[in-house]
């Protein structure tokens, strides 16, 4: 075993840059994961002490002030439901890219006699020290953009710095949970690669998805209606936990849709761009989803949020909650669209560092640059152009009865917000141009 | 479309036995038939030997880094003619430049000093643009392992370079499909190429180095990770489907048994060319260290 770490730590130590880039990328991913955890819980902690429950709690008649200001709270909730699953799920992305790029160097120890649970137990320590670095740093990010977020104005006043400020003891469960998500995510990525001395699995033709997950898609969608909606006042912590079941189910199904819509789009694709990057999308259309989904589900709420007026506003608290209730959404935009940009830029970056000897290759045998960037962004442009026209398609039809009472102009102001949103996560990709350049130098 | 069709193939060429009990053939001079080929590409294209055709490198250079600190050049002067068709070996022990010189003569890396000759032109002054496409539309590449695309089947692994120039998919395809039969690979075009074995993810590197009917062929060390059968059943293919394309080929390679395969031998020394061959036979009659056995070209 000593043999074994004293080599583990040489071949960290002599890793070259090339094997530093992954590292550098996993922990900003835990940084950018746990400043947006800590800002969403710093978010709904603040909501919740400026609309305490009257001394009966919900039992009694609320003023209408206090069931209101109930509301808030339930929407803060809901608005942190939504955000922490892409948020944990780019925890993982990072977990994963802490462990993808070890091959050569698992192989090496399990070569210098370390046992298959000797690597695995090094490999995790790795990526929790990582996970940890990054949740200190995402402690740093966070407080830094306290005062940004304190501009923000809801129920007729901006945040104060100390109603933001979340107590040491919350601070530290969260980068607690943020190393936690690591370590299971990269224990379950473990599992299923056999790492053998002479290196990982080659890639196979990809599994199937089931369609399992369609049924469940559909089961939870039928709870929907028949749980919350009979529901004359539903608790809120039910509303949570079914609308998180619903999250859950879409991302159940989105990967399935993705894989489906990749094979199709692979067998039309009529250039070696898009065919490239229709078979990358039908390979793993787990991680393509990683990157979309979360948008897709922003957009809806967006939509919903800011297309859907408050009738006859009478008392100016109601008037804050039009006002609030677009502003509250547009965060919740902007924050997923931040956490999905930095999924999407880091996988691309992993990737690219995965096959750069594919590119080089490819480089030598004449093709240019320019192909291997529009190949990737493709990859990403295909599948995220396809759930924001859904999602932002799947909103505009439900409104459509209502359509007498749409605003023409906040219509096109959500589009562009969707498009914008689009454009953040795909922009992204060329945070790796310069990887795809120095793979593909072929002097 | 099949331009490897063994019954035009040219009267009094070589039987190449087929595995498992491959043998290098005696050696042929250049062939005389290329079979399939557009016209218009052949144009200026003879198998007698039109020097428009071969690949000459006239005193190249390669000096890496500042040249006073850098010690002795990469290459030092190579003078070296490939004709049309034929399939040349460059030996030498590592750090010889046998790789930078395969380099220079593809136009992967502009050489320090001389010419490079394709065509009329001195790929050595072209633009790296230029050079580019000259590698994609004249040139194929075939590596120690396949670097094939994991995420590709088979065939379009093989259709991709020619999508890549611009080729439309249904054509590219076709053209694919047409070199699985002939290198041994029906069947196994829906596979990936992690589940292949290592010959055949070589041999449909071949294919992909082909299928654009490339004229050169540039080889770096193609059975390096290969068994001895594996390599020969390799070589075989390479050889014989270079042949009836009428490219040439230009192998790299340290291992002799791979050397037989092709019509000449070059040793390269200390970036300099040592010895030079023009049967396979005499891989090891010639000794690099005897001076009367160096050809001056």
């Amino acid at each position: 075993m000593r043999a074994a770490t004293g080599l583990w730590w040489r071949l960290r130590r002599a890793g070259a840059a090339d094997n530093r880039v992954p590292g550098v990328l996993a922990v900003v991913s835990f940084a950018v994961a746990t400043a947006a955890l800590l800002v969403c819980v710093a978010g709904l902690r603040a909501f919740e002490a400026r609309n305490p429950l009257p001394p009966g709690g919900l039992e009694g008649r609320l003023s209408d002030e206090a069931a209101l200001g109930n509301l808030y709270v339930t929407l803060a909730w809901i608005a942190t439901t939504c955000m922490v699953i892409p948020i944990l799920t780019l925890g993982g992305v990072a977990a994963r890219l802490a462990i993808a790029r070890r091959d050569q160097r698992l192989a090496a120890l399990r070569l210098a006699g370390a046992t298959s649970g000797q690597v695995t137990l090094m490999t995790l320590a790795e990526a929790a020290a990582q996970a940890v670095l990054g949740a200190l740093a995402g402690v740093v990010v966070y407080l830094a953009v306290l005062p940004l977020v304190a501009r923000l104005s809801f129920q007729g006043r901006p945040f104060e710095l100390r109603e933001l400020v979340l107590p040491l003891g919350q601070t530290l469960a969260v980068v607690a949970a943020v190393v936690v998500v690591a370590i299971v995510s990269g224990a379950s990525s473990l599992a299923r690669v056999a790492i053998s001395p002479l290196g990982v699995a080659a890639r196979t033709s990809p599994k199937r998805l089931s369609v399992l997950r369609v049924v469940l898609a559909l089961a939870a969608g039928a709870a929907w209606m028949l749980v919350i909606t009979p529901m004359k006042e539903p608790q809120r912590m039910t509303i949570v936990l079914v609308l998180g079941a619903m999250i859950l189910a879409v991302n159940a199904v989105g990967p399935w849709v993705v894989m489906v819509a990749g094979r199709v789009a692979a067998r039309l694709a009529p250039t070696a761009a898009s065919l490239l990057a229709a078979r990358r999308i039908a390979d793993d259309p787990k991680s393509t989803w990683r990157a979309v989904g979360a948008l897709g589900l922003a957009v809806v709420i967006v939509g919903f949020t800011s297309l859907a007026s408050v009738d006859d506003p009478t008392t100016p608290l109601e008037r804050y909650l039009a006002d609030d209730l677009g502003t509250g959404a547009l965060v919740t935009l902007v924050i997923i669209t931040i956490v999905g940009a930095t999924s999407t830029g880091v996988v691309q970056a992993a990737r690219v560092l995965d096959q750069r000897e594919q590119y080089r290759a490819l480089a030598l045998a004449g093709t240019s640059e320019r192909s291997l960037h529009r190949a990737r962004a493709l990859e990403v442009a295909l599948p995220l152009a396809m759930t924001i026209a859904l999602s932002a398609g799947f909103v505009l039809v439900l409104m459509l009865p209502f359509s007498s009472a749409l605003d023409g102009a906040l219509v096109v102001r959500f589009v562009v917000t969707s498009a914008v949103a689009g454009a953040v996560v795909l922009a992204s990709v060329l945070a790796s141009r310069s990887l795809v350049r120095t793979a593909s130098r072929v002097a | 479309m099949s331009y490897y069709d063994p019954s035009r193939m040219p009267a009094g060429a070589p039987e190449r036995p087929t595995s498992p009990s491959l043998a290098p053939p005696v050696p042929s001079p250049a062939p005389a038939v290329y079979a399939g080929r557009s016209p218009g590409r052949d144009s200026g294209r003879d198998p007698g030997g039109d020097p428009g055709s071969d690949l000459v490198a006239r005193g190249l250079v390669m000096t890496y880094g500042r040249s006073a600190s850098a010690g002795p050049p990469a290459l030092g002067g190579v003078d070296l003619t490939i004709r049309a068709g034929e399939s040349l070996a460059v030996m030498g022990p590592s750090g010889s430049g046998k790789t930078t010189l395969l380099h220079v003569l593809a136009g992967i890396l502009r050489p320090t000093g001389g010419q490079v000759l394709w065509r009329g032109r001195d790929i050595a002054r072209m633009s790296d643009r230029e050079r580019t496409v000259l590698r994609r539309e004249d040139f194929g590449f075939v590596f120690q392992q396949g670097m094939l695309l994991p995420e590709l089947p088979a065939i379009e692994n093989v259709a991709l370079p020619l999508m890549l120039g611009g080729t439309s998919r249904s054509e590219a395809t076709a053209r694919a499909a047409a070199l699985f039969p002939p290198l041994g690979l029906s069947g196994l075009e829906k596979r990936r190429p992690g589940e292949l074995s290592g010959g055949q993810a070589q041999r449909v590197a071949i294919a992909r180095a082909l299928v654009a009917r490339p004229g050169v062929v540039f080889a770096d060390e193609p059975t390096g990770a290969l068994d001895q059968t594996t390599s020969a059943e390799v070589m075989h293919h390479l050889t014989q489907l270079a042949t009836h394309t009428g490219a040439s080929l230009v192998v790299v390679t340290h291992d002799q048994n791979v050397a037989r395969w092709c019509h000449g031998v070059v040793r390269v020394r200390d970036g300099r060319i040592a010895a030079e061959a023009d049967a396979a036979d005499a891989v090891d009659a010639v000794d690099p260290a005897d001076p009367a056995a160096v050809v001056a070209r």
